[in-house]
């Protein structure tokens, strides 16, 4: 709003000085001619007054000056103030000599003084004198009277026009000139009255152009405006507005082509709006649908289990010689059928246990743990059920300090890194697991020397159901799910699982954990104390 | 002798139960569906009740509902012995007043012993029998 603002003001100002600047040189333009024109006006009435007026200050002063002064002196005077710019008289004989001047009345009240008689006239005025006819010429107010020249009524440095008439008596006789010096007295007056006229018009045209600028930007300023509500309507989310302004000019294309592009966008998010609830209706279908999985799951692991549980019950119930007394062969076979109903009931667990993790469904309860101990417990148990002559070693960094995560879970990598290893190294080749510490970290690292991965398939071998190759299937059994499972446990604890491999040579997995103070002191230190206690808890 | 009632609608099951439990000296008593257990246990208030979840004519969860409410009944031990292994089941069978939950396939020796443990007299809170994973852990499984 405020650089709308500002765009008004600058328009007034603009037109202003434009308007001022015009009025100005128009102003100075007129004030010139104007006074160009009132000195005409002033000299070519002086002229005539001088034509008319030579004649009657002649007689006078023939008929008046020695024998009646004072009523020449009121003639001149009555004369003088005929015309207001007259400031000065003077009469010259023909031979140039001055006879009289009005500067006399001033000094001599009753008789006539002719000290300045035998002062001679200018060349320019002795020939004027000498003329005929009627002279005229501009000049100037001596900068200090000067004896020659009495004292002047005018200002020194004044201009001056002086007019030069001659006395022509009805027989022809040529006795007497009249010179007579105008100032423009009148013209100082009249040039006052056309400046005041000026500003006042200048003032006036002034306030009429601003107002017009005003005016002018109002009409591009509210079409501005109404742009910017329309924008910012838009900017709200208002999609559904338009700009209503129609003033066939470039702002009236400018809100068109707006509108158009607030059509567009409604159209669009509208659009989007209604993909979002297609995806939100599918995502809704897809949630059913994994709900249906999980359920599926859950009913498929119960219809599993429901024979297995009579075959292992009945297997179990004749080995104890409940069904009467059992040989040796027997129990043998009873033997082979408990192993592999285990495995059988195994496999339903990992596949069980795996859909849960993928779907995120598992919680982990983390926990400050012994690692030394859980895979010291894993591997107790793989020797005690793996092949003959497995060996397999443990070795355990002395003073581990407890790590974080969920002791169970981990438990399940380990030993599914370690099933995996014992699967594919051959009998009498050594497996190690290596538990140690790793600067904040404890490393698990299980190393095999069996037959090994090809680089191609290390991508791959975390996928679930993924072999190596087709008949690893037969070769070495098993579902190709432990390593995926290890994988998704160590990424609900934010961790990966490092593979080397070297084929036929051997591979090591390792992974890592943070110990259990470096990990609550971060938890710490990032969360709310009570937060990180309850987690703790947890 | 001690009369133990086994629910379950899977014949099979039900009478590797009845065997089991006859040869360890318990007086076994057996009902294929809810509906069947809940009458037998309300006319031969059994010792301790071997509960099935999943069974057509109202299953597990109804009749463990019902026993508890009943007033003959309440006070008889229910251990719950499913398929379903989710731990959600779990905590639900504990929740609803069952002393335990043995999941399916079971190891005979593990069920005698939470029977025993069960109906030991003056049973202390004994400590669950095996533990909830029905994995072996002396077991390699390859």
């Amino acid at each position: 709003v405020r650089k709308v603002r500002s765009l008004r003001v600058r328009f007034v100002l603009a037109i202003s000085a434009l308007v001022a600047l015009v009025l100005l040189a128009n102003g100075l333009v007129l004030a010139l001619a104007s006074r160009d024109h009132i000195s005409e006006d002033i000299e070519s009435r002086a002229l005539a007054f001088a034509q008319l007026a030579a004649e009657p200050v002649s007689n006078a002063y023939a008929t008046y000056y020695s024998s009646g002064y004072s009523k020449f002196r009121e003639l001149v005077q009555e004369a003088s103030r005929l015309d207001p710019d007259l400031a000065r008289l003077s009469i010259y004989d023909t031979g140039g000599r001055l006879l009289f001047d009005t500067s006399e009345l001033a000094t001599a009240p009753a008789e006539p003084a002719r000290a300045a008689a035998s002062v001679p006239a200018g060349a320019t005025l002795l020939q004027a004198v000498r003329g005929m006819t009627l002279a005229s010429w501009r000049t100037h107010a001596p900068a200090a009277p000067v004896a020659a020249a009495p004292a002047a009524l005018a200002r020194p440095g004044e201009p001056v026009f002086v007019v030069v008439a001659p006395f022509v008596e009805e027989w022809g006789g040529h006795r007497y000139s009249v010179a007579f010096y105008f100032v423009y007295d009148s013209l100082r007056a009249a040039a006052k009255a056309a400046g005041w006229r000026i500003v006042g018009l200048s003032a006036g045209s002034l306030a009429l152009g601003a107002l017009i600028a005003v005016l002018l930007s109002s009409q591009s300023v509210g079409p501005l405006e109404a742009l910017t509500r329309g924008a910012q309507d838009l900017a709200d989310g208002h999609l559904a507005r338009r700009i209503d302004l129609h003033t066939g000019d470039e702002f009236g294309t400018l809100a068109a082509t707006f509108n158009q592009m607030a059509a567009r966008l409604e159209r669009t998010v509208s659009d989007l709006a209604a993909s979002n609830q297609a995806l939100e209706a599918m995502n809704l279908e897809l949630q059913e649908l994994d709900r249906m999985k999980s359920d599926l799951l859950a009913n498929v692991s119960h219809e599993l289990r429901t024979p297995l549980t009579a075959i292992q019950g009945y297997t179990e119930a004749m080995d104890e010689g409940l069904l009467g007394a059992v040989n040796l062969p027997q129990r043998d076979a009873f033997m082979v059928v408990r192993r592999n109903t285990r495995r059988l009931l195994e496999m339903i667990e990992r596949l069980l246990s795996f859909s849960r993790l993928e779907a995120g469904a598992v919680t982990l309860a983390s926990a400050p743990f012994d690692l030394a101990e859980v895979a010291l417990h894993v591997v107790g148990s793989v020797r005690a059920g793996g092949p003959p002559r497995l060996d397999l070693r443990l070795e355990i960094a002395p003073a581990l300090p407890p790590v974080w995560g969920d002791p169970e879970r981990i438990s399940q990598v380990i030993e599914n890194l370690v099933t995996n290893a014992v699967k594919f190294t051959p009998p009498g080749r050594e497996i190690r697991v290596r538990v140690g510490r790793l600067g904040d970290e404890a490393e698990v690292a299980v190393t095999d020397r069996g037959i090994g991965i090809p680089p191609a398939a290390r991508a791959r071998i975390f996928d679930r159901f993924y072999q190596v190759d087709a008949s690893s299937t037969r070769r070495y059994g098993g579902m190709g799910l432990g390593l995926a499972i290890a994988r998704e446990i160590l990424a609900a604890h934010q961790r990966e699982i490092q593979v080397e491999s070297e084929v036929g040579v051997g591979t090591t997995f390792r992974f890592t954990l943070p110990l259990a103070a470096a990990a609550t002191g971060a938890r710490a230190a990032a969360d709310e104390p009570w937060a990180a206690r309850r987690e703790g808890l947890g | 002798m001690k009369k133990i009632l086994v629910v379950d609608d899977e014949k099979d099951v039900a009478e590797l139960l009845q065997l089991v439990l006859s040869k360890h000296g318990y007086a076994p008593l057996v009902a294929s569906s809810g509906m069947d257990g809940l009458a037998l246990a309300q006319s031969e208030l059994p010792d301790l009740v071997l509960l099935d979840i999943m069974m057509h004519r109202m299953d597990g969860w109804e009749a463990l509902k019902l026993l508890k409410l009943d007033d003959r009944t309440a006070a008889i031990p229910v251990v719950i012995l499913s398929a379903r292994a989710e731990p959600k089941d779990k905590i639900r069978g504990l929740q609803e007043g069952a002393v335990d939950y043995v999941t399916k396939p079971f190891a005979v020796a593990d069920l005698l012993r939470t029977v025993a443990t069960v109906l030991a007299p003056a049973a202390q809170p004994a400590p669950p029998a095996h533990p909830a994973n029905p994995a072996d852990p002396e077991e390699g499984g390859r």
